[in-house]
C-alpha cells in the first residue's frame, strides 16, 4: 500500500513496457488456467496493473509480481463467483425498482453530493461513518480519537451543516 | 478499462503529475495538520496523488508525532473515501485502505490499540470486494498482526502473519517476507520462545538483504542480538548488535546507532568484561546527551554506575549519580525517579552492582509507564 507512485526510475516508458510484456501472458494464465472468459480475464489483468502502479517502486520481479496478482486475483474472482446467481437467459428482465423515478432523484442526489463534498473533512469523516458506514457515536470517538460527547455534537453540528449546504446556505 | 500500453503509460504518467502537484499542498498542510481538517478541501487536493503525499508525511511524522500524524491521515481518509468516481474503482478503493491504514498506525503508536484496530477494519472493508487486491490486504494483514502483537494477543498475530507471508511468498516479495518474519520473530520473543525467536530474525537477514532492505536487516539484527542476550548467549549477541549498528551508520541513523551501541555495553556488562562495558557506555551517554535525549543518557548512565561499582570506582559512581540527577531534574523526569537515583547517589560508597541494576530496571519500568 506504499502511495509512493512512479519515482523516475519507473517512469511511464518503463512502466508502459511492463504491460506491453507481461498482457498477453497474464490474460493467458487466467483463460487457460482458470477458465475464466476472456472479458473477465482482461477487466482482472487491467486492474492487476492499476495496483501494479500504486506499487511499482518497491517491485524488485515484477513478472513475478504480476504472476502471483494474476493467479490470487483469478482464484478470488472464482470464489466470488460461485456465490452470484446466474440469471436465466431468457428469463424476464424487469427494471431495477431503484431506478423507477431515476429522472427525479438524480438532480437531489447530486445536489447531497455536492453539498456534502462542501464540508470539512472532519465532518465528512464524521458523516460518513456515522451514516453511511453505521457506526455509533462511541465508536466514532475511538476512531476519531475524541470525546463521545464531542463526536455526538461533531455529527449533528456536520448534519445540520450538510442540509443548510443542500438546501442552498451560505457556505 | 486501460485500453493498451499508450493508454496505460498515459495514465501513468498522470498519476505521477499529481503526485508531484502534491508537495507543494502538502508542505502547506504540514504547517499545521489539524487546522485543515476544519477547512473545506480545495478542489486541487482531491486526487490521488495528494492521497499518497499525505499518507507518506502521516509515516514520517510517526515517530515524531503521532496526533500530527493522526491529522495527517485522517486528511488522506476524507480525501480518498470522496474521490471522483473518474478514477479507476480498484485505485480508489486501495488509496482509501492505505489512507485507513495511517489513521490505524497513528493509533498504534499512540498505543490506542482498539482503536488501531476499528481503522483497520474500515481500511479492509475499502478494498473487501476487490478481488485482486490481495497484496493490499496482506500488507493491511501484516498491520493487523503488528498491532495485536502489541497488544499481546500473540497467537492471532502469529495466525495473521503466517496468512499475510503465504500472500507475499506467491508475490515472491522478499521485502515484505522479511517484515513478516520480523513480526513472527517480535512475537515469538515476546512470547518467550526466545529460539524460534532467533529462528526468524535468522530468517529475516538474507530475504532483507536480497531485497536491498537495510532497515530490515538492521532491525533484524538488533532483535538477534536482543534475543541471543536473553538467552545467555552474550558473545553472540553482540556480533549481531555491531552488525545492525554498523547498517545503522550506512543508514545514518544516529538514535539508532546510539540504541545499539547502549545495547553492546549493556550485553558486555551481564559478560562481567567491566572495562570494555565502562568505555561503551560512557560514549553512547554523552552521545545521548548529544543527540538531547537525557533520558536515555540518565538510563545508560545507571547501567555505568553498575559496571563502576563491579570495579569498585566508586568516587566515580557517586560524582556520576550527581550528574545525572541534575540532568534528569533539568528534563523534568517524574520525583520518583529522581528519589531512586538520589538514593543511589547517596549510598554509592556502600552499594552493591546489583543496587544499580534493581535501580536501572525500576527507572527503565518508570519511562515505560509514567
Amino acid at each position: 500500500m506504499t502511495p509512493d507512485i512512479l519515482p523516475d526510475s519507473h517512469s511511464e516508458p518503463n512502466l508502459a513496457a511492463t504491460y506491453e510484456e507481461h498482457y498477453d501472458l497474464l490474460v493467458g494464465i487466467a483463460v487457460d488456467r482458470f477458465r475464466i472468459s476472456h472479458a473477465d480475464a482482461e477487466t482482472l489483468v487491467h486492474e492487476i496493473f492499476f495496483d501494479f502502479l500504486v506499487h511499482a517502486e518497491r517491485i524488485r520481479d515484477r513478472r513475478a509480481w504480476l504472476i502471483g496478482a494474476v493467479y490470487n486475483a483469478s482464484r478470488e474472482h472464482l470464489r466470488r463467483a460461485k456465490r452470484i446467481e446466474q440469471l436465466p437467459e431468457h428469463g424476464p428482465d424487469p427494471a431495477d425498482p431503484r431506478y423507477a423515478r431515476v429522472a427525479e432523484q438524480w438532480p437531489a442526489e447530486l445536489a447531497a453530493r455536492e453539498a456534502f463534498a462542501r464540508l470539512t473533512p472532519r465532518c465528512q469523516l464524521a458523516l460518513r461513518l456515522r451514516y453511511i458506514e453505521g457506526h455509533t457515536i462511541p465508536s466514532i470517538a475511538k476512531i476519531l480519537d475524541t470525546t463521545k460527547q464531542y463526536a455526538a455534537k461533531l455529527v449533528s453540528r456536520c448534519l445540520a451543516l450538510a442540509h443548510r449546504r443542500y438546501a442552498g446556505g451560505t457556505p | 478499462m486501460i485500453g493498451g500500453a499508450g493508454t496505460f503509460g498515459h495514465f501513468a504518467r498522470t498519476l505521477e503529475a499529481e503526485h508531484f502537484e502534491a508537495v507543494p499542498f502538502v508542505a502547506t498542510v504540514l504547517s499545521d495538520p489539524e487546522r485543515y481538517l476544519d477547512e473545506p478541501l480545495p478542489a486541487a487536493w482531491r486526487t490521488l496523488g495528494m492521497v499518497g503525499s499525505l499518507c507518506d508525511a502521516a509515516r514520517t511524522e510517526l515517530v515524531r508525532s503521532p496526533s500530527r500524524s493522526m491529522h495527517l491521515a485522517q486528511l488522506a481518509a476524507a480525501i480518498a473515501d470522496g474521490l471522483a468516481e473518474s478514477y479507476p474503482r480498484v485505485l480508489r478503493a486501495q488509496a482509501a485502505a492505505d489512507a485507513w491504514k495511517a489513521v490505524a498506525n497513528a493509533h498504534r503508536f499512540a498505543s490506542r490499540y482498539d482503536a488501531a484496530l476499528s481503522a483497520l477494519d474500515i481500511a479492509d472493508q475499502r478494498i473487501a470486494n476487490e478481488p485482486v487486491l490481495a497484496y493490499d490486504r496482506a500488507i493491511l494483514a501484516v498491520a493487523r498482526a503488528i498491532t495485536l502483537s502489541e497488544m499481546n494477543r500473540l497467537a492471532e498475530a502469529l495466525q495473521i502473519v503466517d496468512g499475510a507471508r503465504e500472500v507475499f511468498m506467491e508475490y515472491r516479495d522478499a521485502q515484505q517476507i522479511a517484515q513478516c518474519d520480523l513480526v513472527t520473530g517480535m512475537t515469538l520473543h515476546t512470547l518467550g520462545r526466545i529460539v524460534d525467536a532467533r529462528q526468524a530474525y535468522m530468517r529475516v537477514i538474507p530475504s532483507a538483504r536480497t531485497a536491498g532492505d537495510l532497515h530490515t536487516m538492521a532491525a533484524a539484527y538488533n532483535n538477534l542480538g536482543r534475543a541471543a542476550a536473553d538467552a545467555g548467549d552474550l558473545n553472540a549477541s553482540v556480533d549481531a548488535l555491531q552488525q545492525a549498528r554498523a547498517i545503522f551508520r550506512e543508514l545514518n541513523m544516529p538514535t539508532e546507532i546510539a540504541r545499539a551501541t547502549w545495547s553492546i555495553g549493556v550485553a558486555e556488562l551481564t559478560a562481567s568484561r567491566f572495562d570494555s562495558a565502562i568505555g561503551i557506555l560512557d560514549g553512547v551517554r554523552r552521545d545521548f546527551l548529544k543527540l538531547g535525549m537525557p533520558e536515555e543518557a540518565g538510563l545508560a548512565g545507571v547501567d555505568l554506575i553498575e559496571a563502576l561499582l563491579a570495579t569498585n570506582a566508586r568516587a566515580a559512581a557517586r560524582e556520576l549519580a550527581a550528574t545525572i540527577v541534575e540532568e534528569l531534574r533539568r528534563a523534568g523526569l517524574n520525583e520518583r525517579a529522581l528519589q531512586a537515583l538520589s538514593y543511589l547517589r547517596e549510598t554509592a560508597d556502600v552499594a552493591t552492582p546489583a543496587l544499580a541494576h534493581r535501580v536501572g530496571v525500576y527507572l527503565r519500568r518508570l519511562t515505560e509507564k509514567p
